[in-house]
């Protein structure tokens, strides 16, 4: 049985879409058990009206929360009982092996951080984003790709950008069952001097790297492409481009909508295609692909969407499950181990 | 005296009436192939063992059944007083289609007919499942006797429900032999479909929903009806079942304890009862009453001031035998 921890509080939608989803679970076949942790009356009365199944169910009560838009250090310090750091500890202590959290990112990474330890050749934690591409791979022919650092790291050095493409090779190996990824950095060009200076020397770094199938430098437009598995870049760009792919695909999304509404003639061929604009929506739904790994600790933290409804949770809560079950950061120690002491 | 009336059907048989061949097999499958709910024996064995107690088995299964039944109550080691089974040939034979499926025109004037005679000092406590409206059956029997629902109200429940007019003037014709009194002390309702607790809030807290019998038998610990040990039997039978781990029953426990149907009193009162074997799932419970934390509100009221059996019958089922 996989035990994890789930911090049901601070999400943009408050935790009845993160029980919701968590009771749903809870009576599907699978070794998870979950424990609720958020303020335990008002789990209780959510719980109450959902069908679920009490075997694998706990709630863990939490009295505070650090909300979205407070500062993760100060939230964490002024309220060392808030649920996402109750959340970690229930994991540091052994009494779950993965935490997921829709909660304020930075309160999310900092709480792992001051709880587990980085593996050994880890410099910094990253946090990678599933994005949907066009073309699939792996033996399932997963529309998505992974893209990181999204956020944890803003600044990275080339050891960093060397341990993040690590991490994501690994994690693509175990979540997507890629035997071999490629992996690539992202940088404004496709010639290895090309990017920054960390870029340029990671690039170095990551061709002499053996057991890593490091294909070079991509470029923005190969994200939605999906021409390799695994992108890596720094948390400050990874995030821009994250974003703006979310933006993309609402703004597609919404002037579809409008031109549905206004244009006789868009309201036919939208209506024509309709089959196979559900399986591009389908395809590009971020809420199927579960959240966001934060790579690199010895324990498994998934970072869910802010606005995650019952199906991103159940889903996030899967792959949490998944990544233990599949020894997601022994598999990452595993592929640092040469960079461990090799002073790259 | 205490009176437990159980039924039998996703109670304590593990039935699959929702299939052809679930149908099939439990008609014609051996007692000793029979399988139990996890946990329902050794409650009613603990349950029929104390002094005074009756057992009464009041089942939709056909009466043909009886002899395989009954083997299978002697194979459990249950001891019990009576077993009532339903007469679907008799109804076949006759057209009452209804019937066949129905309960209100079943059950419940076989639950009346057993008050007969009895004085308010006999309690009863009732166990049933949300596979039907055990909860509705047995609430509206509780306030029958209790004197709270009137003979005009019973028709026209039973009428809603789809009752056969003879079923009806049965339960009417019983009324004037018993004695008035608050009888019912709890409706125990397996959720063999996983109801939400919440389902059951407006019959008060009277119904009590459990996801084991083990929550059942804690329910019934707290309320000074069975002994830490007996509940820690039918815990070891789900264990035994594989039905349920160590962290499974102690996760049980904690979930009485949130709907506030135990006191935290239960944890340190089943530590003292275990055995070494057990020892393991006191120290869990323990846990997970310290993870709890505050548990606010009270606990509702066992029988509210109304209830609109009506209403409730669109949303437990409809007409039921309609």
């Amino acid at each position: 049985m996989i035990t994890v921890a789930l911090d049901t509080m601070g999400s943009d939608a408050g935790p009845g879409p993160l029980v919701e989803g968590a009771a749903a679970l809870s009576r599907e076949d699978g070794p998870v058990q979950i424990l609720l942790v958020g303020h335990g009356p008002t789990l209780t009365s959510l719980l109450n009206t959902q069908k679920y199944d009490p075997a694998r169910l706990a709630i863990v009560h939490a009295a505070d929360v650090v909300g979205m838009d407070e500062l993760p250090n100060e939230g964490l310090e002024k309220k060392p009982d808030c649920s996402v750091a109750i959340a970690a500890r229930l994991v540091a202590s052994g009494d779950a092996q993965a935490m997921v959290s829709a909660g304020n990112t930075g309160a999310v990474i900092l709480a792992a951080s001051r709880q587990f330890k980085r593996l050994p050749g880890v410099k910094r934690a990253a946090l990678a984003a599933v994005y949907p591409t066009e073309q699939k791979r792996g033996p399932r022919q997963d529309p998505f790709a992974l893209l990181l650092d999204v956020g944890a790291t803003l600044e990275c050095g080339p050891e960093e950008l060397v341990g993040f493409a690590v991490m994501g090779s690994a994690y693509s190996q175990v979540i997507s069952d890629i035997e071999r990824p490629r992996v690539a950095l992202l940088s404004n060009g496709a010639e290895p001097h090309k990017g920054t200076p960390a870029i340029v020397e990671a690039h170095h770094r990551l061709q002499k790297l053996p057991g890593l199938n490091f294909v070079g430098n991509v470029e923005g437009l190969d994200i939605p492409r999906g021409s390799v598995d695994v992108i890596v870049c720094e948390g400050f760009l990874g995030n821009v481009m994250l974003k703006m792919l979310e933006g993309v695909a609402e703004v597609v999304a919404g002037l579809a909508k409008d031109a549905y509404a206004n244009s006789v003639l868009w309201k036919l061929g939208l209506t024509m295609l309709s089959q196979q604009l559900r399986q591009i929506r389908t395809m590009t739904d971020w809420k199927q692909y579960g959240g966001a790994p934060l790579l690199g600790l010895d324990h498994v933290v998934i970072k869910a969407h802010g606005r995650s409804n019952a199906r991103a949770t159940r889903n996030a809560i899967k792959v949490a499950a998944k990544a233990v079950e599949r020894g997601l950061c022994e598999k990452i120690a595993q592929g640092l181990a040469p960079l461990d002491g090799a002073g790259s | 005296m205490t009176i437990y009336r159980w039924d039998l059907d996703k109670t304590y048989l593990e039935t699959d009436f929702h299939s052809w061949r679930g149908l099939y097999r439990s008609a014609t499958e051996p007692a000793h192939e029979k399988r139990n709910v996890p946990g329902s024996a050794s409650l009613l064995r603990a349950l029929a063992s104390e002094r005074g107690a009756k057992v009464v088995i009041v089942s939709g299964s056909p009466t043909q059944l009886r002899e395989v039944l009954t083997e299978k109550l002697r194979l459990d080691g249950v001891r019990f007083d009576e077993l009532h089974l339903k007469d679907n040939l008799g109804n076949l034979k006759r057209g009452r289609f209804r019937a066949i499926k129905g309960q209100f025109g079943y059950k419940l004037p076989l639950l009346l007919q057993g008050r007969v005679g009895l004085g308010s000092g006999n309690r009863e406590m009732l166990f049933g499942d949300d596979a039907e409206v055990d909860a509705l059956v047995y609430s509206v029997f509780a306030d029958v006797v209790a004197g709270r629902l009137r003979a005009a109200e019973l028709s026209r429940i039973m009428e809603a429900a789809g009752a056969y007019p003879d079923a009806i003037s049965t339960a009417l014709a019983t009324l004037p032999q018993i004695a008035t009194g608050d009888v019912v002390d709890r409706i125990f309702i397996h959720l063999d479909r996983g109801m939400p607790p919440a389902h059951f809030a407006e019959l008060g807290g009277r119904v009590v929903p459990v996801y084991s019998w083990f929550q059942a038998a804690l329910v019934l610990v707290e309320a000074g009806r069975l002994t830490p040990q007996s509940a820690l039997t039918v815990g070891e039978e789900l264990l035994k079942a594989r039905a349920l781990t160590v962290t499974a029953l102690a996760n049980h426990v904690q979930d009485l304890l949130r709907r506030r149907l135990v006191s935290p009193s239960i944890g340190p009162r089943l530590e003292a009862a275990a055995d070494e074997a057990l020892a393991d799932l006191a120290a869990s419970c323990a846990v997970r009453a310290a993870w709890l934390g505050p548990i606010e509100g009270v606990a509702p009221p066992l029988r509210p001031a109304h209830i609109d059996y009506l209403s409730l019958l669109g949303r437990f089922g409809k007409k039921e035998e309609g």
